[in-house]
């Protein structure tokens, strides 16, 4: 279990998280959404010790450390390979250094982004898509329980993030959870099982999928709701720069 | 005494001679050779793919050493051509060409002949310490591979990959520096005629570190 309570953490006098707390279950798929600058990024980054924060962040009821890092893996839109290494570099490093790294997961996963004959080609000559594809296959490959996705797929075409979400869903184990930023809300409402919202580094949201859908409201609609969207403010505006009454 | 695989036919040492007994014996010994160096090649390898930053081209890292260490040793050879003139000058020329040593000529202190001879190993080893900060950088280049590095279990990966060759860089240009300062004080020392040789060793940190003006 991933457990976040009461964490804060600000950059000078601005607040990106703000009493955050958060209970992550083994097995659960969650969606993290927010506008640019809600406080996705820092919250992972904060979970993988990489900000200073107050309150406090366990894994399995211990302290997030060099210890048990290695249980949480990371994807993240900026890359955390090394560009100059070729793929199979890659998993010779990553097979060196996390004791739970799932080769046969690695090569499948290659084999279905079609990215096996290039796997001795330096990361720096992949397409931005590639880079995403590697970038995520190597966050599932680390063989760590908890694997955080930080809108892994920008830049990415529709119908391999589909096929992705497919294949995602086939191959996790039931004691792998995980926590996967994105924009992209209707894309992963059929593939998440619980949405997280976040608003200027607040929870403003978080329910089960189910629970919506028992309630007969789509995903989107829930967002909008919570973010109290305005629906009319494109007319308004227009309207502000036409001075025709749409 | 009969070696006992002299007569054998096969391409063997002679087990009490040290040279080889057949032609086929100098191919065989230059095949060792070459099979150590491979081997001496293949563990450099190994210990830099361990200890440098991951996919980092280190040849130019590499040359620079080389290059900085051969222009310091150059640099330094100027102590020799100081240390000479220096010698020289305790010596008379009256005819003849036969030189007469002055006994009442004094050889300048050791800090002045020597003039900051060993400067270009510091200046080297200050240019390593500039590879550190360099291999930190590396892990912001491009991609954000520093989020790997620290999600290792290994805590001291990180460094001991940014750190390890400026600082083997940083120890052997220190140990050059500290060879050419020994060197240099053993020919002043003992190659300077006893009766020359100042009262005093005249061996100041800050003369060695900076010089004092040369002789």
């Amino acid at each position: 279990m991933l457990n976040l309570n009461h964490v804060t953490k600000k950059y000078g006098t601005q607040t990106a998280l703000s009493d955050v707390s958060l209970t992550l279950e083994r097995g659960e798929i969650v969606g993290l959404f927010g506008e640019n600058g809600a406080g996705k990024t820092t919250l992972m980054q904060s979970i993988l010790g990489f900000h200073r924060f107050e309150g406090d962040i366990t894994l399995d009821g211990e302290k997030i450390t060099h210890k048990n890092i290695t249980n949480i893996s990371y994807a993240t839109s900026a890359h955390s390979f090394f560009a100059n290494l070729s793929a199979a570099a890659h998993r010779d490093f990553y097979q060196s250094h996390f004791k739970t790294f799932n080769g046969a997961r690695f090569d499948a996963l290659m084999e279905f982004f079609s990215l096996t004959a290039a796997r001795h080609k330096p990361l720096f000559s992949f397409s931005t898509g590639q880079k995403n594809q590697f970038e995520v296959i190597l966050a599932l490959s680390q063989g760590a329980d908890y694997i955080l996705m930080d809108e892994p797929f920008a830049g990415n075409d529709i119908f391999n993030r589909e096929d992705f979400y497919k294949v995602l869903l086939g191959i996790l184990e039931p004691h792998e959870t995980v926590l996967l930023s994105t924009h992209l809300i209707e894309e992963v409402s059929d593939f998440i099982g619980r949405a997280v919202l976040l608003h200027k580094g607040q929870i403003i949201g978080d329910i089960r999928t189910e629970d919506l859908e028992e309630s007969g409201m789509t995903l989107t609609a829930y967002i909008k709701q919570q973010y109290r969207y305005q629906g009319d403010r494109v007319s308004k505006a227009l309207s502000a720069l036409t001075g025709e009454d749409l | 005494m009969e070696c006992p695989d002299h007569h054998d036919g096969h391409d063997r040492y002679d087990w009490y001679h040290t040279k080889p007994t057949h032609d086929g014996n100098g191919k065989q010994h230059m095949q060792k050779i070459r099979a150590l160096g491979h081997r001496i090649q293949a563990a450099m390898k190994r210990f830099l793919t361990h200890h440098t930053p991951p996919g980092m081209n280190m040849r130019g890292e590499f040359a620079f050493f080389i290059i900085g260490t051969l222009l310091a040793f150059l640099y330094a050879l100027g102590y020799l051509v100081r240390f000479a003139d220096a010698k020289d000058a305790l010596y008379r020329y009256p005819y003849g060409g036969r030189k007469i040593l002055d006994p009442s000529a004094v050889m300048p202190d050791f800090e002045r002949v020597f003039d900051c001879a060993w400067a270009g190993f510091f200046i080297v080893a200050l240019c390593m310490t500039g590879y550190i900060l360099y291999h930190y950088l590396y892990f912001y280049q491009n991609t954000k591979s520093i989020y790997l590095m620290r999600r290792l279990e290994q805590r001291w990966e990180l460094h001991r990959r940014c750190l390890t060759a400026p600082l083997i860089g940083i120890g052997l240009s220190l140990a050059f520096a500290a060879l050419c300062f020994v060197f240099a004080y053993l020919i002043y020392r003992y190659a300077t005629p006893a009766v020359c040789l100042p009262e005093h060793a005249g061996m100041s940190l800050r003369g060695l570190l900076f010089g004092v003006g040369g002789v």
